[in-house]
Formats: C-alpha cells, sequence, structure tokens
C-alpha cells in the first residue's frame, strides 16, 4: 500500500517535473513527450476521425498545437489526457474544415465523382468492423467523441469527462446514445446482408 | 452479437501499428508558429499606446460620468457603461483572442463616433470632452492597428476560406452597432422616453451581437440574423423621422453599409464563381484615414464648440 502511494507521488513528481521543461520551452522534454505518447495518440486520432489508416497529418498538428501552446498546460491533468483533449478539438475542427470544403466543391464543381460501387460490391468488399467506423462517422460530434473515448477506448467515465470538458453524466448520455445507434447500424446491415 | 465482433475489429484496426509524423517537421512548426503568433500579435509598445489611447477615453467618460451625478443628471447606467466598456478593451487588447480584440476595436470604432456627434454638440454639453473621447479612441485604432487580427494571429476554428476581410469588418461593425445600440436603448430606458423604444433598439443591439459570434463561428445564419436586425435598425431610424439625432442617422447609415457588405458574397455564390483569394486581409489605408479624418473633426468641432461662443 505504502509503495502504491509512494510510486503515485513519484508519478505525479515526474508528471510536475515534465511539465516545467516543456512550459519553459525544453525541446529534449518535447521529444521525449513525443516518443512517449505520439502511439497513443495516433491511435485515439485514427478512432476519432473514423481513418483506421494513417493519420500522420492530425497526429502532428496534434502535437503543433499542443507545443505551440504548452504554456496553458499546468499539469493537473495527466500529460496524455490533456493531449487527447487536444486531439479531440483537432480532428472536431479538421471534420468541419472537411464538411465545408465539401459542401463548396460540390457547389462551385459538381464534376461528377468516381463510378459508385454496386451494392452488391460494397457489401461483399466491406467488413464488420467498416461497418462500424461507417456508423462512428455519422454520429454528430458530441456522440462521436463519447463513444470512441467510453466504447472503442474504454476510458473511465471521469477522464472521458476531462478530456472532453463536461460532466460525467453527460459523457454517459452521450456513450449510451451513439452505441445504440451504431449498434442498431452494424445490426441493420448485417441483416441487409444475409 | 455482431455489434460486439464488428467492435471487436475495430479495436484490432486501431491495435495495428499506426505510422507515426517524425518530430523534426512538428519541432519546425512549432518554432514558426511561434515567430508568426507572437509577430502577428501587438507588439509590446502599440500595445500600451493602445491601451493609453483607450485609458484616456474612459477616463474622459468617467469624469462625464462623476459630473453627471454631481449634476444629477440622472443617468448613472448609461454613463457607467462607456467607462466600463472603455476599461475592459484596455485589458482585451493584450489578450490573444481574436474576439477580445475585434470587441476592442468595435468599443473604439462605436465610441469614436459617438465622440464626434458629441463634439458637434452645444457648448453646455462639453464638446471638448467628445475631442477628448475621439483622441482616446482613434489613438488607440491606430496604434492597434491590424495587428492580432491577421491569419496568422487567430484562432484555428476562424478561417474563412474567402471574404475574411468582409467577415471581419462585418464583425467589427455589429459589435460597434450593437454597444451604440445598447447604449441608446439604456439612455432610453432610464430617461423613461416613451416613444424611444428601447426594447427594440435593446433587441437589436442582442441580434447584432449574436450575429457577430456566429460570424466567428463561420455560420450562414449569423449573416441573415445580421441583415434582418440591419434592416430593423434603419426602419426604426425611419421611425424616428423628423426626431433623428445625429447618433441615430450615423446608426443608420451603418446599418445601410453592413446591408451592402455581403452583397459580394451573395453575388459570388449567385454566379457560382470561385471566390478569389485576394483581399482576404483587411486593407489598412482606408480605415486609417477615415479614423485619422474622424479625429480631427472632432478636435474642430469640440475646439469650435467651446471657443466660438465666447469669441462672438
Amino acid at each position: 500500500m505504502v509503495g502504491e502511494v509512494s510510486a503515485l507521488v513519484r508519478e505525479e513528481e515526474a508528471a510536475a517535473a515534465l511539465a516545467r521543461r516543456l512550459r519553459a520551452g525544453d525541446r529534449e522534454a518535447m521529444q521525449a513527450a513525443f516518443a512517449d505518447h505520439a502511439p497513443a495518440i495516433a491511435r485515439t486520432v485514427r478512432a476519432l476521425a473514423c481513418l483506421p489508416g494513417s493519420v500522420d497529418d492530425l497526429v502532428q498538428e496534434v502535437f503543433i498545437v499542443a507545443f505551440t501552446r504548452i504554456d496553458t498546460y499546468e499539469g493537473r491533468m495527466p500529460l496524455a489526457a490533456w493531449l487527447r483533449g487536444i486531439a479531440v478539438n483537432v480532428v472536431r475542427n479538421q471534420r468541419r474544415r472537411a464538411l465545408r470544403r465539401r459542401a463548396l466543391r460540390e457547389r462551385f464543381d459538381p464534376a461528377p465523382g468516381e463510378r459508385p460501387d454496386t451494392p452488391e460490391e460494397v457489401l461483399a468488399t466491406r467488413r464488420l468492423g467498416d461497418r462500424l467506423w461507417e456508423a462512428v462517422d455519422r454520429l454528430p460530434d458530441a456522440r462521436r467523441e463519447a463513444f470512441v473515448l467510453r466504447v472503442v477506448e474504454q476510458r473511465p467515465l471521469t477522464e472521458c469527462a476531462e478530456i472532453l470538458g463536461v460532466s460525467i453524466k453527460a459523457v454517459s448520455r452521450r456513450a449510451v446514445a451513439a452505441e445504440r445507434a451504431v449498434r442498431a447500424h452494424v445490426e441493420r446491415e448485417e441483416e441487409r446482408c444475409r | 452479437m455482431s455489434f460486439e465482433q464488428a467492435l471487436q475489429q475495430a479495436r484490432r484496426d486501431l491495435d495495428q501499428t499506426p505510422s507515426l509524423p517524425a518530430f523534426a517537421p512538428i519541432d519546425a512548426a512549432v518554432r514558426w508558429r511561434d515567430r508568426q503568433r507572437w509577430s502577428s500579435r501587438p507588439d509590446d509598445a502599440r500595445r500600451w499606446l493602445a491601451t493609453a489611447g483607450a485609458l484616456l477615453a474612459g477616463l474622459t467618460m468617467a469624469v462625464d460620468f462623476v459630473l453627471g451625478i454631481v449634476l444629477g443628471a440622472g443617468l448613472a447606467l448609461a454613463i457607467a457603461t462607456p467607462v466600463v466598456l472603455l476599461g475592459l478593451s484596455a485589458a482585451w487588447i493584450h489578450t490573444g483572442r481574436l474576439g477580445a480584440q475585434l470587441s476592442a476595436r468595435a468599443i473604439w470604432w462605436s465610441y469614436l463616433l459617438l465622440a464626434v456627434v458629441w463634439a458637434s454638440g452645444p457648448a453646455d454639453s462639453l464638446p471638448a470632452a467628445g475631442s477628448l473621447l475621439a483622441v482616446g479612441c482613434g489613438f488607440a485604432l491606430l496604434a492597434s492597428g491590424r495587428q492580432g487580427l491577421t491569419r496568422a494571429g487567430t484562432a484555428a476554428a476562424f478561417d474563412p476560406i474567402a471574404f475574411r476581410g468582409t467577415v471581419l469588418l462585418s464583425m467589427i461593425l455589429a459589435l460597434a452597432d450593437a454597444q451604440l445600440l445598447m447604449l441608446l436603448g439604456i439612455t432610453y430606458a432610464e430617461a423613461g422616453a416613451a416613444d424611444g423604444h428601447p426594447a427594440a433598439l435593446l433587441v437589436c443591439a442582442g441580434l447584432l451581437g449574436l450575429g457577430a459570434w456566429g460570424l466567428s463561428r463561420l455560420r450562414v445564419w449569423a449573416v441573415v440574423l445580421q441583415q434582418i436586425a440591419n434592416v430593423v435598425v434603419v426602419l426604426l431610424v425611419a421611425v424616428f423621422v423628423g426626431r433623428q439625432t445625429p447618433l441615430l442617422l450615423l446608426l443608420g447609415t451603418s446599418a445601410l453599409v453592413q446591408l451592402v457588405l455581403p452583397v459580394r458574397m451573395f453575388v459570388a455564390f449567385r454566379r457560382g464563381a470561385r471566390p478569389r483569394d485576394r483581399g482576404t486581409e483587411l486593407s489598412a489605408v482606408v480605415p486609417t484615414v477615415l479614423v485619422v479624418c474622424l479625429v480631427v473633426a472632432a478636435l474642430v468641432l469640440g475646439l469650435w464648440g467651446t471657443y466660438a461662443p465666447s469669441l462672438s
């Protein structure tokens, strides 16, 4: 018990020291923070952006924003949670920009797109995981973020609430509603396949 | 069952080792953004000069506030509002937030207009105080310039792909008019004027403020809301036919300007033409000349109003 407490204290002291070095603009500390957290942040960003593939640009943007605004990190929450909060905002902004640009492109340049696949082709090639991502992609921002953090990444409610800056109750409500919608979509698609 | 399987598969997708960006380009971008951020904020000297201007204007209004109490003018809230707003603007110019930077400019612009009207008043309304207010607000506007409003210095959420200058100008004018309408509404309400339509003025102020907020989020409904509010302002000014004060006429003119401002945007959408990137930042020359002219006009009018009666 005492050992666990002292380990926790050591962890907090290390986090505080890292926060101090980051705020001071220490490049080595930034590089160390990047090496420690980039894989986990990339996982979260891929889930939030519903892009299971490469999301290098978005991960890069998360760390650029984080290191540019490092003076606002006070070390009250773990660095990982703070970075996830930034990731949520970066992905949200990117999705909105993409939506606006798509709408504008369609408005000004309604060029015919690529030939759509036939429904049979689509159903044959899509995996279960793809159907889930498709359903997540259609969720409103708030529900998508709660679903990804709570259901896909299985983070504790308190951490989700901290990252999203809302109450635990709100996260729980959003995650449940999102799960219901995604479940319905996946099962409906499954039925269509049969 | 299929949902759980899908979830497992989605988690497995995420567990595949992702390709990660290198640290070097991130480091380079952070250094570049740091330089941009600092160079786009008003530098220290200019920020403090703007603060000095705002404080001079605030002090002028504070003296007016004290005189109002001593003379028993009975418009405490109407006179205290500018003091508070000008004080806030002196602090807001030091922040890096776009909303604060725009609000500070809007406050100075609206009180510069008010100052010109004040300076043109009769000798017993202390026109020299109007001149001082104009000098303070004009000085703050000229000192702060465009810094803090450039693309590099504003939040990522405000990143219009076209008509950036038009949107910024619309926001500043809407905020400025919202304040003047609020001030006018409070004055009429406090004075108990039956025909002043204070509620309508305050509602218009609220709509313009909401529209400016919506514009900062790049919402289309905000443009529509602003257009509606401006039409109502023009109608209100028309209702006051025969009783228009110079301030009301200025508000009506400003509303007309704001009705015309987004026409370019609507035409571009109507024609289906691709918006050009030219002119996306605010031009500096026209506002500078306009501010200087207004300050000079307020000075001349204030001095004339103060000394001309004694000369004659």
